[in-house]
Protein backbone atom coordinates (compact mmCIF):
# COMPACT_ATOMS: atom_id res chain seq x y z
CA UNK A 1 0.00 0.00 0.00
CA UNK A 2 0.90 3.53 -0.40
CA UNK A 3 0.71 6.18 2.11
CA UNK A 4 -2.88 6.34 1.23
CA UNK A 5 -3.11 2.83 1.77
CA UNK A 6 -3.66 2.43 -1.69
CA UNK A 7 -2.62 -0.61 -3.80
CA UNK A 8 0.92 0.79 -5.41
CA UNK A 9 2.78 -0.65 -8.50
CA UNK A 10 6.64 -1.40 -7.12
CA UNK A 11 9.11 1.07 -9.86
CA UNK A 12 12.30 0.40 -8.23
CA UNK A 13 14.42 -1.97 -8.62
CA UNK A 14 12.77 -4.09 -11.69
CA UNK A 15 12.90 -3.95 -15.76
CA UNK A 16 9.50 -4.21 -17.44
CA UNK A 17 8.71 -5.61 -20.73
CA UNK A 18 5.03 -5.01 -22.64
CA UNK A 19 4.07 -7.73 -25.01
CA UNK A 20 1.47 -7.75 -26.98
CA UNK A 21 -1.37 -9.41 -24.46
CA UNK A 22 0.84 -9.68 -21.65
CA UNK A 23 3.39 -7.88 -19.19
CA UNK A 24 6.70 -8.81 -18.24
CA UNK A 25 8.54 -8.20 -15.38
CA UNK A 26 11.75 -8.64 -14.05
CA UNK A 27 12.46 -8.25 -10.07
CA UNK A 28 16.35 -7.60 -9.85
CA UNK A 29 17.03 -7.79 -6.62
CA UNK A 30 15.17 -10.81 -6.64
CA UNK A 31 16.14 -12.23 -9.85
CA UNK A 32 12.63 -13.20 -9.92
CA UNK A 33 11.12 -12.97 -13.60
CA UNK A 34 6.72 -12.59 -14.31
CA UNK A 35 4.81 -12.84 -16.40
CA UNK A 36 1.41 -11.18 -16.27
CA UNK A 37 -1.54 -11.66 -18.26
CA UNK A 38 -3.99 -9.14 -19.31
CA UNK A 39 -5.83 -9.09 -16.82
CA UNK A 40 -3.52 -8.66 -14.20
CA UNK A 41 -1.41 -6.36 -16.23
CA UNK A 42 -4.47 -3.98 -16.40
CA UNK A 43 -4.94 -4.66 -12.22
CA UNK A 44 -1.48 -3.49 -12.14
CA UNK A 45 -1.06 -0.37 -14.26
CA UNK A 46 -3.96 1.18 -12.49
CA UNK A 47 -2.68 0.30 -8.50
CA UNK A 48 -0.58 4.92 -8.86
CA UNK A 49 -1.30 4.56 -5.32
CA UNK A 50 -4.07 6.79 -5.23
CA UNK A 51 -6.86 4.48 -6.87
CA UNK A 52 -8.88 1.88 -4.86
CA UNK A 53 -10.01 -1.57 -5.99
CA UNK A 54 -13.06 -0.72 -6.42
CA UNK A 55 -12.28 2.07 -8.49
CA UNK A 56 -9.82 0.02 -10.71
CA UNK A 57 -13.06 -2.61 -11.07
CA UNK A 58 -14.46 0.21 -12.60
CA UNK A 59 -11.60 1.87 -14.77
CA UNK A 60 -11.57 -2.36 -16.19
CA UNK A 61 -15.05 -2.11 -16.62
CA UNK A 62 -14.52 0.37 -19.23
CA UNK A 63 -11.33 -0.80 -20.88
CA UNK A 64 -12.89 -4.43 -21.60
CA UNK A 65 -16.42 -3.14 -22.42
CA UNK A 66 -17.83 -5.71 -19.24
CA UNK A 67 -18.55 -5.48 -15.93
CA UNK A 68 -15.94 -6.24 -13.59
CA UNK A 69 -16.19 -7.71 -10.16
CA UNK A 70 -14.60 -5.92 -7.03
CA UNK A 71 -13.02 -9.95 -6.66
CA UNK A 72 -11.47 -10.23 -9.47
CA UNK A 73 -9.24 -6.87 -8.90
CA UNK A 74 -8.48 -8.25 -5.59
CA UNK A 75 -7.65 -11.91 -7.33
CA UNK A 76 -4.91 -9.58 -9.01
CA UNK A 77 -3.28 -8.00 -6.20
CA UNK A 78 -3.27 -10.85 -3.99
CA UNK A 79 -1.31 -12.35 -6.24
CA UNK A 80 0.66 -9.18 -7.54
CA UNK A 81 1.12 -8.49 -3.24
CA UNK A 82 2.54 -12.28 -2.47
CA UNK A 83 4.92 -11.43 -5.73
CA UNK A 84 5.82 -8.52 -4.07
CA UNK A 85 4.93 -6.53 -7.27
CA UNK A 86 3.45 -3.88 -4.91
CA UNK A 87 4.88 -1.39 -3.06
CA UNK A 88 3.59 -2.36 0.32
CA UNK A 89 1.40 -5.69 0.92
CA UNK A 90 -2.10 -5.20 0.71
CA UNK A 91 -4.27 -7.06 3.04
CA UNK A 92 -8.33 -8.09 1.41
CA UNK A 93 -10.80 -7.43 3.44
CA UNK A 94 -12.43 -10.75 4.34
CA UNK A 95 -11.25 -14.50 3.15
CA UNK A 96 -9.99 -14.72 -0.75
CA UNK A 97 -11.64 -16.62 -3.33
CA UNK A 98 -9.76 -19.39 -4.94
CA UNK A 99 -9.38 -19.22 -8.67
CA UNK A 100 -12.46 -21.93 -8.75
CA UNK A 101 -14.68 -20.01 -6.98
CA UNK A 102 -13.74 -16.80 -8.61
CA UNK A 103 -14.95 -18.10 -12.04
CA UNK A 104 -17.83 -19.48 -10.77
CA UNK A 105 -18.82 -16.01 -9.18
CA UNK A 106 -18.14 -14.05 -11.74
CA UNK A 107 -18.55 -16.18 -14.71
CA UNK A 108 -18.91 -14.90 -17.78
CA UNK A 109 -17.35 -11.55 -17.28
CA UNK A 110 -14.10 -13.91 -16.13
CA UNK A 111 -14.37 -15.02 -19.34
CA UNK A 112 -14.48 -12.52 -21.35
CA UNK A 113 -11.45 -10.66 -19.57
CA UNK A 114 -10.05 -13.45 -18.18
CA UNK A 115 -8.79 -14.72 -14.48
CA UNK A 116 -6.01 -12.77 -13.39
CA UNK A 117 -3.02 -14.65 -13.75
CA UNK A 118 0.88 -14.06 -13.23
CA UNK A 119 3.26 -16.80 -13.96
CA UNK A 120 6.75 -16.67 -11.98
CA UNK A 121 10.27 -18.32 -12.31
CA UNK A 122 12.84 -17.90 -9.50
CA UNK A 123 15.72 -17.17 -12.47
CA UNK A 124 18.25 -19.89 -11.50
CA UNK A 125 21.43 -18.93 -11.37
CA UNK A 126 24.13 -20.09 -14.33
CA UNK A 127 25.55 -23.05 -12.72
CA UNK A 128 22.27 -24.14 -11.85
CA UNK A 129 20.94 -23.70 -15.33
CA UNK A 130 23.99 -25.81 -16.63
CA UNK A 131 24.92 -28.38 -13.43
CA UNK A 132 25.12 -31.80 -14.32
CA UNK A 133 25.68 -31.11 -17.96
CA UNK A 134 27.91 -32.18 -20.54
CA UNK A 135 30.58 -29.77 -19.04
CA UNK A 136 30.29 -32.18 -15.94
CA UNK A 137 32.15 -35.21 -17.23
CA UNK A 138 32.21 -37.15 -14.11
CA UNK A 139 31.12 -36.37 -10.33
CA UNK A 140 34.86 -34.99 -9.36
CA UNK A 141 35.23 -32.63 -11.80
CA UNK A 142 33.16 -29.57 -11.88
CA UNK A 143 33.60 -27.41 -14.96
CA UNK A 144 31.30 -24.30 -13.92
CA UNK A 145 33.34 -24.70 -10.87
CA UNK A 146 30.98 -21.98 -8.95
CA UNK A 147 30.98 -21.98 -5.28
CA UNK A 148 27.27 -20.96 -5.30
CA UNK A 149 26.11 -24.17 -7.55
CA UNK A 150 24.03 -26.07 -5.03
CA UNK A 151 25.07 -29.27 -5.92
CA UNK A 152 28.93 -28.57 -5.27
CA UNK A 153 30.09 -30.50 -2.10
CA UNK A 154 33.20 -29.60 -1.34
CA UNK A 155 34.13 -28.72 -4.32
CA UNK A 156 33.03 -31.68 -6.00
CA UNK A 157 30.27 -32.03 -8.26
CA UNK A 158 27.40 -34.55 -7.11
CA UNK A 159 23.90 -33.63 -8.04
CA UNK B 1 48.51 -16.84 -31.26
CA UNK B 2 45.13 -14.70 -32.21
CA UNK B 3 42.43 -16.79 -33.20
CA UNK B 4 43.33 -15.30 -36.84
CA UNK B 5 46.50 -16.72 -36.45
CA UNK B 6 48.56 -13.73 -35.70
CA UNK B 7 51.27 -14.22 -32.86
CA UNK B 8 51.07 -11.91 -29.24
CA UNK B 9 54.28 -11.13 -27.44
CA UNK B 10 54.53 -13.21 -24.13
CA UNK B 11 54.90 -17.24 -24.71
CA UNK B 12 53.26 -17.94 -21.65
CA UNK B 13 51.10 -16.20 -20.59
CA UNK B 14 48.58 -14.37 -22.46
CA UNK B 15 45.53 -12.34 -21.84
CA UNK B 16 42.93 -12.72 -24.34
CA UNK B 17 38.93 -10.95 -24.93
CA UNK B 18 36.17 -13.22 -26.00
CA UNK B 19 32.90 -11.60 -26.21
CA UNK B 20 33.78 -9.17 -24.32
CA UNK B 21 35.01 -11.21 -21.31
CA UNK B 22 38.85 -10.46 -20.09
CA UNK B 23 40.82 -13.84 -19.44
CA UNK B 24 44.07 -14.56 -18.60
CA UNK B 25 46.19 -17.22 -19.68
CA UNK B 26 49.19 -18.87 -17.93
CA UNK B 27 51.25 -22.50 -19.24
CA UNK B 28 54.52 -23.68 -18.22
CA UNK B 29 55.22 -23.93 -22.06
CA UNK B 30 54.86 -22.19 -25.24
CA UNK B 31 53.37 -25.90 -26.34
CA UNK B 32 50.59 -25.67 -23.67
CA UNK B 33 49.44 -22.30 -24.04
CA UNK B 34 48.60 -22.64 -27.70
CA UNK B 35 46.29 -25.44 -26.90
CA UNK B 36 44.85 -23.70 -24.43
CA UNK B 37 44.42 -20.65 -27.01
CA UNK B 38 43.21 -23.71 -29.78
CA UNK B 39 40.25 -24.21 -27.13
CA UNK B 40 38.69 -20.85 -26.32
CA UNK B 41 35.36 -19.79 -27.68
CA UNK B 42 36.03 -18.14 -30.98
CA UNK B 43 36.18 -14.94 -32.01
CA UNK B 44 38.82 -13.97 -29.47
CA UNK B 45 41.77 -11.99 -29.39
CA UNK B 46 44.52 -10.98 -27.39
CA UNK B 47 44.19 -8.01 -25.38
CA UNK B 48 46.67 -5.93 -22.82
CA UNK B 49 43.58 -3.74 -21.70
CA UNK B 50 41.32 -4.36 -18.13
CA UNK B 51 41.74 -6.77 -15.67
CA UNK B 52 40.71 -10.39 -16.74
CA UNK B 53 37.92 -11.79 -14.78
CA UNK B 54 39.67 -15.44 -14.66
CA UNK B 55 43.13 -16.95 -14.68
CA UNK B 56 43.77 -20.49 -15.99
CA UNK B 57 47.11 -21.97 -15.57
CA UNK B 58 48.07 -25.57 -16.69
CA UNK B 59 51.46 -27.39 -15.97
CA UNK B 60 52.59 -30.65 -16.16
CA UNK B 61 53.22 -32.59 -12.96
CA UNK B 62 54.40 -36.50 -12.82
CA UNK B 63 50.87 -37.82 -12.51
CA UNK B 64 49.50 -35.52 -15.14
CA UNK B 65 48.85 -32.03 -15.42
CA UNK B 66 46.90 -29.68 -13.06
CA UNK B 67 44.75 -27.29 -14.01
CA UNK B 68 43.96 -23.68 -12.49
CA UNK B 69 41.00 -21.90 -12.47
CA UNK B 70 39.18 -19.22 -10.13
CA UNK B 71 40.01 -20.66 -6.71
CA UNK B 72 39.94 -24.41 -7.76
CA UNK B 73 43.00 -26.46 -9.08
CA UNK B 74 41.87 -29.44 -10.99
CA UNK B 75 43.84 -32.61 -11.51
CA UNK B 76 43.91 -34.45 -14.74
CA UNK B 77 45.31 -37.85 -16.17
CA UNK B 78 46.39 -36.44 -19.47
CA UNK B 79 46.33 -33.29 -21.37
CA UNK B 80 43.08 -34.02 -23.62
CA UNK B 81 42.00 -34.45 -20.04
CA UNK B 82 43.18 -30.99 -18.91
CA UNK B 83 42.21 -29.44 -21.92
CA UNK B 84 38.43 -30.79 -21.96
CA UNK B 85 37.86 -29.13 -18.55
CA UNK B 86 39.45 -26.24 -19.48
CA UNK B 87 37.39 -25.92 -22.25
CA UNK B 88 34.29 -26.43 -20.57
CA UNK B 89 35.02 -24.01 -17.61
CA UNK B 90 35.94 -21.30 -19.94
CA UNK B 91 33.34 -21.86 -22.13
CA UNK B 92 30.82 -21.64 -19.39
CA UNK B 93 32.90 -18.72 -17.77
CA UNK B 94 32.19 -16.25 -20.50
CA UNK B 95 28.62 -17.83 -21.41
CA UNK B 96 28.16 -16.45 -17.37
CA UNK B 97 29.90 -13.58 -18.14
CA UNK B 98 29.65 -12.07 -21.56
CA UNK B 99 28.43 -8.38 -21.43
CA UNK B 100 28.06 -8.83 -25.17
CA UNK B 101 25.41 -11.59 -25.37
CA UNK B 102 22.75 -13.13 -23.86
CA UNK B 103 23.73 -16.73 -23.61
CA UNK B 104 21.02 -19.74 -23.15
CA UNK B 105 22.21 -23.58 -22.51
CA UNK B 106 20.87 -24.76 -26.03
CA UNK B 107 21.48 -26.24 -29.32
CA UNK B 108 21.25 -24.61 -32.40
CA UNK B 109 20.76 -24.85 -35.99
CA UNK B 110 20.25 -23.00 -38.94
CA UNK B 111 17.87 -23.25 -42.14
CA UNK B 112 17.17 -21.07 -44.79
CA UNK B 113 18.83 -18.28 -42.62
CA UNK B 114 16.72 -18.89 -39.89
CA UNK B 115 17.85 -20.41 -36.37
CA UNK B 116 16.16 -23.24 -34.68
CA UNK B 117 17.12 -22.79 -30.92
CA UNK B 118 16.99 -25.67 -28.37
CA UNK B 119 16.93 -24.93 -25.01
CA UNK B 120 16.82 -27.63 -22.71
CA UNK B 121 18.11 -28.70 -19.30
CA UNK B 122 21.47 -31.21 -18.94
CA UNK B 123 21.19 -34.37 -20.36
CA UNK B 124 17.43 -33.26 -22.18
CA UNK B 125 18.98 -34.71 -25.62
CA UNK B 126 19.97 -31.71 -26.86
CA UNK B 127 23.62 -32.58 -28.50
CA UNK B 128 21.42 -35.68 -29.77
CA UNK B 129 18.57 -33.68 -31.49
CA UNK B 130 21.00 -30.85 -32.76
CA UNK B 131 22.61 -33.67 -34.37
CA UNK B 132 19.45 -35.18 -35.82
CA UNK B 133 18.79 -31.79 -37.64
CA UNK B 134 22.08 -31.23 -39.13
CA UNK B 135 21.57 -34.81 -40.28
CA UNK B 136 18.77 -33.61 -42.17
CA UNK B 137 19.98 -30.78 -43.57
CA UNK B 138 20.39 -27.60 -40.84
CA UNK B 139 23.24 -25.73 -40.47
CA UNK B 140 25.04 -26.62 -37.21
CA UNK B 141 25.52 -23.18 -35.08
CA UNK B 142 26.13 -25.16 -31.28
CA UNK B 143 25.60 -27.95 -29.12
CA UNK B 144 25.81 -25.99 -25.89
CA UNK B 145 25.10 -21.90 -25.51
CA UNK B 146 23.16 -19.80 -27.91
CA UNK B 147 24.88 -16.21 -28.23
CA UNK B 148 22.04 -13.70 -28.47
CA UNK B 149 23.08 -10.50 -29.79
CA UNK B 150 20.69 -7.48 -29.29
CA UNK B 151 18.77 -7.92 -32.70
CA UNK B 152 17.81 -11.23 -31.92
CA UNK B 153 20.16 -13.10 -33.41
CA UNK B 154 22.02 -16.06 -32.53
CA UNK B 155 25.52 -16.91 -33.39
CA UNK B 156 27.45 -19.96 -33.94
CA UNK B 157 29.34 -20.92 -30.58
CA UNK B 158 31.21 -24.33 -32.43
CA UNK B 159 32.83 -27.13 -30.95
CA UNK B 160 32.42 -30.52 -31.73
CA UNK B 161 28.88 -31.71 -30.85
CA UNK B 162 29.47 -34.16 -26.51
CA UNK B 163 27.58 -37.18 -27.16
CA UNK B 164 27.56 -38.26 -23.85
CA UNK B 165 28.11 -42.63 -23.66
CA UNK B 166 27.79 -43.87 -20.27
CA UNK B 167 29.14 -45.20 -17.92
CA UNK B 168 32.31 -43.41 -19.73
CA UNK B 169 33.09 -40.62 -17.86
CA UNK B 170 33.77 -37.91 -20.56
CA UNK B 171 31.55 -37.55 -23.50
CA UNK B 172 32.36 -38.45 -27.09
CA UNK B 173 33.21 -35.40 -29.13
CA UNK B 174 32.56 -35.62 -32.76
CA UNK B 175 33.11 -32.59 -35.23
CA UNK B 176 29.53 -31.76 -36.82
CA UNK B 177 31.09 -33.41 -40.30
CA UNK B 178 30.84 -36.62 -38.82
CA UNK B 179 27.24 -36.68 -38.77
CA UNK B 180 27.16 -35.42 -42.55
CA UNK B 181 26.52 -31.33 -40.75
CA UNK B 182 28.15 -28.19 -41.84
CA UNK B 183 29.43 -25.45 -39.56
CA UNK B 184 27.42 -22.52 -39.66
CA UNK B 185 29.25 -19.06 -39.80
CA UNK B 186 26.75 -16.37 -39.63
CA UNK B 187 24.54 -15.05 -37.17
CA UNK B 188 20.84 -15.73 -37.94
CA UNK B 189 17.95 -14.19 -36.86
CA UNK B 190 15.99 -16.89 -34.51
CA UNK B 191 12.81 -18.96 -36.59
CA UNK B 192 11.99 -21.07 -33.92
CA UNK B 193 12.47 -21.79 -30.32
CA UNK B 194 11.85 -25.65 -29.19
CA UNK B 195 11.72 -26.86 -25.49
CA UNK B 196 11.86 -30.46 -25.56
CA UNK B 197 13.47 -33.52 -23.97
CA UNK B 198 13.53 -37.53 -24.87
CA UNK B 199 10.96 -38.95 -23.22
CA UNK B 200 10.84 -42.26 -24.93
CA UNK B 201 10.90 -44.45 -28.42
CA UNK B 202 7.05 -44.32 -28.68
CA UNK B 203 6.30 -40.95 -27.51
CA UNK B 204 5.32 -38.54 -30.93
CA UNK B 205 5.93 -34.88 -30.81
CA UNK B 206 2.82 -32.83 -30.17
CA UNK B 207 4.29 -29.63 -29.18
CA UNK B 208 1.92 -26.87 -27.89
CA UNK B 209 2.94 -23.34 -28.98
CA UNK B 210 3.78 -20.93 -25.91
CA UNK B 211 2.68 -17.07 -25.59
CA UNK B 212 5.67 -14.88 -26.14
CA UNK B 213 5.36 -14.24 -21.95
CA UNK B 214 5.33 -18.01 -21.30
CA UNK B 215 8.82 -18.40 -23.80
CA UNK B 216 10.65 -15.69 -21.56
CA UNK B 217 10.22 -17.64 -18.84
CA UNK B 218 11.29 -20.51 -19.89
CA UNK B 219 14.21 -18.83 -21.91
CA UNK B 220 15.15 -17.28 -18.95
CA UNK B 221 15.34 -20.71 -16.90
CA UNK B 222 18.09 -21.66 -18.98
CA UNK B 223 19.89 -18.31 -19.76
CA UNK B 224 23.74 -18.31 -18.34
CA UNK B 225 24.09 -14.46 -18.45
CA UNK B 226 20.62 -13.30 -16.77
CA UNK B 227 21.78 -13.86 -13.39
CA UNK B 228 25.09 -11.15 -14.35
CA UNK B 229 23.07 -9.64 -16.81
CA UNK B 230 19.55 -9.41 -16.11
CA UNK B 231 18.36 -6.16 -17.77
CA UNK B 232 20.45 -6.96 -21.29
CA UNK B 233 19.67 -10.82 -21.06
CA UNK B 234 15.60 -9.85 -20.53
CA UNK B 235 15.51 -7.71 -23.33
CA UNK B 236 17.45 -9.91 -25.84
CA UNK B 237 15.13 -12.72 -25.09
CA UNK B 238 12.09 -10.83 -25.72
CA UNK B 239 13.13 -9.92 -29.02
CA UNK B 240 13.72 -13.26 -29.57
CA UNK B 241 10.23 -14.60 -28.84
CA UNK B 242 8.54 -11.74 -30.42
CA UNK B 243 10.01 -12.62 -33.74
CA UNK B 244 9.81 -16.28 -33.35
CA UNK B 245 7.02 -18.76 -32.01
CA UNK B 246 7.99 -20.91 -29.49
CA UNK B 247 7.12 -24.39 -28.80
CA UNK B 248 6.87 -26.70 -26.00
CA UNK B 249 6.64 -30.61 -25.72
CA UNK B 250 8.14 -33.86 -25.26
CA UNK B 251 9.71 -36.00 -27.74
CA UNK B 252 10.37 -39.35 -29.09
CA UNK B 253 13.21 -40.33 -31.56
CA UNK B 254 15.53 -37.72 -32.98
CA UNK B 255 15.45 -37.80 -36.47
CA UNK B 256 11.76 -38.13 -36.80
CA UNK B 257 11.15 -35.17 -33.88
CA UNK B 258 14.00 -33.31 -36.44
CA UNK B 259 11.86 -33.52 -39.45
CA UNK B 260 8.84 -32.37 -37.85
CA UNK B 261 10.96 -29.73 -36.47
CA UNK B 262 11.89 -28.71 -40.04
CA UNK B 263 8.37 -28.43 -41.08
CA UNK B 264 7.27 -26.27 -38.44
CA UNK B 265 9.76 -24.10 -39.23
CA UNK B 266 9.12 -24.21 -42.50
CA UNK B 267 5.06 -23.31 -41.69
CA UNK B 268 6.12 -20.09 -39.07
CA UNK B 269 6.28 -17.20 -41.41
CA UNK B 270 9.17 -14.69 -39.97
CA UNK B 271 8.31 -11.89 -38.33
CA UNK B 272 4.80 -13.89 -36.73
CA UNK B 273 4.52 -14.17 -32.50
CA UNK B 274 3.47 -17.45 -33.38
CA UNK B 275 1.91 -19.94 -35.53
Amino acid sequence: MSSTGLPQARKDGIVVRELPDELLVYNLERHEAHCLNQTAAAVWRHCDGETSPKEISYRLAREFATPVDEDVVWFALDQLSTLSLLESPVVRPGPGLSRAQLVRRVGVAAAVIGVPSVLSLGVPSASAATCGSISCPNSAFCATNQPSCPNCVSGLCQP
Amino acid sequence: MRSDGSPVASPCAQSVASYGVRIQLQATEPELLRAMGDRLPRPWRATDTGRPSRTYSLRPTESGFVLAGGRRELLAADLEEALFLFEAGVRFHVAERSPQRAFVHAGAVARDGRAIVLPGVPAAGKSTLTAALTRAGATYLSDEYAPIDGRGRVHPFPKPLSIARPPHPRPLQQPVEAFGGVQGTEPCPVGLVVFTSYAGPKRHWRPRTLTPGEAVLELLRHATSAERHPEQTFRRLESVVLAAPALQGARGEADETATLILAQLESARPGRGRN
